[in-house]
């Protein structure tokens, strides 16, 4: 794959204009929140980046995020950009299996040993290696052993990043996610499950033009992952009003209206899905009538229940609720009754005084 | 890699919301179902009025000052409406907070918008900080306070500060605020049984009582 033509030759192969591609980069300055002055660079710099190497593993995980890139609208400029990399090894996407996989891998990173870019999907389980393997080599090793001799490393889904459904309450493989076990490498989040096509494609733009972008807390772009889902909802004036959807089937479900009370964790959920959206900007989950998961979060499997609104406790609390008012009733009377007999005792042990005893004590 | 905000939000709406919930609702029975089983010593001597009307008329009058006592103690009486209503307006109609009611009962009542809620909950903080300031500055109410009057004054006015800023993302990590507002409010909930927090519960009790002795005796309460 390394012997692919530069992008601008693939444009010509795929009738792009010079025209889209300025569109592209304009738009991907603008979702990225640089200014518009960036736009020639960016051009200048996707046309002219050297192609890295791209090595892609996929560890504990469902495929999606593959998936998820997909379906970036081939052929897009997205579809491009990923094509002007050079993609190594990506054991979904490429034709060779079997040793011969692995010797390409081996060798994309012999020949571009500390400069390549890793791609990491899924979890990596710790607490026996054995449950997830490739060509007899578990992911733990693999990682470690391919990680050496990146640049960067780029954590796809919420999977490689925090752990994703791997990592979900019981955690039966130890699963976590890339930074639990490297440390010594820039590592870049993408969480989402999947993310979102252009919010890959746009990291790998920034990588290449830029270097590493500005990152939060949890490592994640804050270019994509700047703000929450619930302060950009388009429904967000429903929530502003008191005016929520009670069930999926309601007149608040029909008329568009906040979805919080079925669930929403947009409050706390950091993403550009209500701004970017999904299927080449056609709708995100909010706005096809879904409460948003939470997707982009560490351990947003283990948030208490999709569907339980976030004011809502996610334990069983009513048995401990029922527990406590028997209790409570059971050592109120009990206390009760032990001043009433603490009462009637001392009344029986009273003495009757006259006034000649009182003059005797006196 | 975990997110502590998530965590100490997680950990809030679990294991810390089940302990205060046991707390709360454990003491609050235990309170009264003990003043009920104590009951009183039966009164011989014949009625001359009627004990339940009065009882339960001074159930509400007691709700309306006395004449002359709002321009007497104006910040008491004004403020002391205004933290209440604010409270209440706040607790029971902002729509998350129904929506926990509709979970732990299925019961369910229309909520109101931010804006009402919002301005209860500014209003509320506003009357509590001057609530505050006249204990502090009122040598007789500064004489009379004790440490927990202090204690239940802030109880009472985070989990308003918290839940505004967190609804404003003013400042801090909003998931961060949220986790601080539950937590705010499983303190007050676990200080409530032992506090003067429970007039809450037996303001209704304790007035009746008192209405009820008064009418028994033919008096007016």
């Amino acid at each position: 794959m390394s012997n692919k033509a530069m992008l601008p030759e693939l444009m010509k192969t795929h009738g792009i204009s010079r025209r889209a591609f300025m569109k592209y980069c304009a738009s991907l300055a603008s979702v990225m929140a640089l200014s518009p002055a960036m736009v020639p660079r960016i051009a200048e710099a996707l046309e002219n980046a050297r192609r890295p190497s791209v090595i892609w593993l996929s560890f504990q995980e469902c495929t999606g995020c593959t998936e998820s890139i997909l379906r970036s609208h081939s052929p897009t400029i997205e579809d491009l950009i990923f094509n002007a990399i050079s993609l190594d090894y990506h054991h979904t996407l490429q034709a060779a299996s079997g040793h011969a996989a692995e010797a390409a891998r081996e060798q994309a990173m012999k020949e571009n040993y500390g400069k390549y870019i890793l791609v990491v999907d899924g979890s990596i389980p710790i607490k026996d290696p054995g449950y997830s393997c490739i060509a007899g080599i578990s992911n733990l090793d693999m990682l470690k052993e391919t990680a050496a001799g990146a640049a960067a490393i780029v954590s796809v889904g919420t999977c490689a990043a925090y752990g994703g459904i791997g990592h979900a309450d019981p955690n039966p493989t130890g699963a976590v996610g890339v930074s639990e076990i490297i440390k010594d490498k820039p590592i870049i989040n993408v969480p989402g499950c999947p993310p979102i096509p252009v919010v890959m494609t746009g990291v790998l733009a920034h990588f290449l033009t830029f270097g590493i972008p500005d990152l939060d807390e949890l490592g994640r772009p804050k270019a994509f992952y700047g703000e929450s889902i619930h302060d950009r909802c388009y429904r967000r004036p429903f929530y502003d009003k008191g005016m929520f959807a009670e069930n999926f089937d309601d007149e608040g479900a029909r008329g568009g209206w906040c979805l919080y009370k079925l669930g929403c964790k947009g409050p706390i959920t950091k993403s550009a899905c209500a701004t970017i959206k999904w299927n080449n900007g056609v709708s995100f989950p909010i706005e096809a009538g879904h409460p948003c998961l939470g997707c982009t979060e560490p351990d947003f499997w283990d948030n208490g229940g999709f569907y339980k609104p976030l004011s809502v406790p996610a334990g069983d609390y009513r048995k401990a609720g029922v527990a406590a008012v028997a209790g409570g009733a059971a050592i109120g009377v009990a206390s009760a009754l032990m001043s009433k007999a603490k009462k009637a005792k001392a009344a029986k042990a009273h003495e009757t005084v006259d006034a000649h005893d009182l003059e005797k004590s006196s | 890699m975990n997110n502590q905000a998530f965590d100490l939000l997680m950990w809030a709406r679990g294991p810390a919301f089940d302990i205060a919930l046991m707390i709360f609702a454990g003491g609050i029975v235990l309170r009264i179902v003990e003043i009920f089983v104590l009951g009183r010593k039966k009164d011989l001597a014949p009625a001359k009025g009627n004990p339940v009307a009065q009882g339960l008329k001074t159930i509400f009058s007691r709700s309306v000052p006395r004449e002359g006592l709002v321009k007497f103690a104006p910040i008491t009486y004004i403020g002391g409406y205004i933290f209440h209503i604010g409270f209440f307006i706040a607790f029971f109609f902002f729509a998350p907070h129904i929506a926990l009611f509709t979970d732990a009962f299925g019961v369910s009542w229309p909520s109101t918008g931010r804006v009402i809620v919002e301005s209860a909950t500014a209003l509320a903080l506003l009357a509590l900080i001057a609530l505050i300031y006249s204990r502090f500055t009122d040598p007789v109410r500064k004489a009379l306070t004790t440490f927990d009057d202090y204690l239940v004054l802030v109880l009472s006015g985070l989990p308003l500060l918290t839940g505004y800023i967190a609804v404003n993302k003013l400042f801090g990590d909003p998931t961060m605020m949220m986790a601080f507002h539950i937590l705010s409010v499983e303190a007050l909930m676990i200080a409530f049984p032992f506090t003067k927090l429970m007039h809450a519960f037996s303001f209704a009790i304790s007035r009746y009582y008192n209405g009820a002795i008064q009418g028994r005796k033919g008096a007016e309460s």
